[in-house]
């Protein structure tokens, strides 16, 4: 993790979910991220999506299982939301339960 | 991913009649039923996937646009179709706004993979401005497969 004067955190987040990023993960972290004031994106390859944005996450939509994405925000409460958003992905975005059953929604 | 590995085009309906997202659902798997993608022994219960997933958060992701969709363990590969709504649907989409574009996929629980790279295809597709623009236009089939089939062409910029 990088903190610099400016507020701005970075962090590395992996998904470890099986179904991957589809639209239920992306709308978890666009609530997380309404409620922040900072400015929050994620990037994956060359896609640099507004987690404030559903439309933008949708451009990463696809994201496999052990994608590697980078969570960058700047702002007042930058290291809280990224730590909000973080644990969504460490947390499998609640699919834990889901996994288990085989007409699991996704 | 190509549309044409999924979608059915017997299934495709430019005008569907339901006003709410239930009816939709309904009138959608029905076309699928119809085109012989499902049976008609599985009718209600991937209606019911559908609207349980639906309960999770819904798929109207804004711009008139939504995806329904689910796995459903009957199913032994994906399938799928397009729907309009002239009208325009209530669907509790993300900005709040009516849907007149309906992409609805339905896919086996096996091969998750294929299920996320169909999604990732539709809403890769749909963030185009032109082909969206195109297909929530689109007043009958014929139009509607033609776009779908110019997307599989590359014609369009993403």
């Amino acid at each position: 993790m990088e903190v610099n004067t400016q507020l701005q955190v970075t962090k590395t987040v992996k998904i470890t979910n099986k179904a991957g990023f589809h639209l239920r993960p992306m709308n978890q972290i666009v609530k997380v991220a309404e409620t922040a004031q900072s400015d929050v994106t994620l990037v994956y390859k060359s896609c640099r999506a507004d987690c404030k944005s559903s439309w933008d996450l949708l451009s990463l939509i696809g994201a496999e299982e052990g994608a590697e994405l980078t969570l960058c925000a700047e702002g007042s409460d930058a290291a809280e939301v990224v730590d909000k958003i973080e644990a969504l992905f460490l947390q499998k975005f609640g699919e834990d339960e889901f996994e288990k059953t085989a007409s699991a929604p996704v | 991913m190509k549309f044409s590995e999924f979608i059915l085009v017997d299934a495709i309906r430019a005008e569907v009649k339901a006003k709410d997202k239930e009816g939709v659902v309904r009138e959608m798997v029905k076309s699928i039923q119809d085109a012989g993608g499902i049976d008609e022994s599985d009718y209600e219960g991937i209606v019911a996937a559908v609207l349980r997933r639906e309960e999770l958060g819904s798929t109207g992701i804004g711009r008139g646009v939504a995806v329904p969709h689910t796995k459903h363990p009957s199913l032994t590969q994906m399938v799928g179709t397009v729907a309009i709504s002239q009208e325009g649907v209530e669907y509790e989409s993300l900005d709040g706004e009516p849907v007149y574009l309906f992409v609805l996929l339905l896919s086996p629980n096996e091969h998750p993979g294929e299920h996320l790279r169909a999604l990732e295809h539709i809403t890769r597709m749909i963030k185009d401005d032109g082909f969206c623009r195109y297909l929530k236009q689109a007043r009958d089939c014929s139009q509607i497969k033609q776009l779908l089939d110019e997307a599989d062409r590359g014609e369009f910029t993403k």
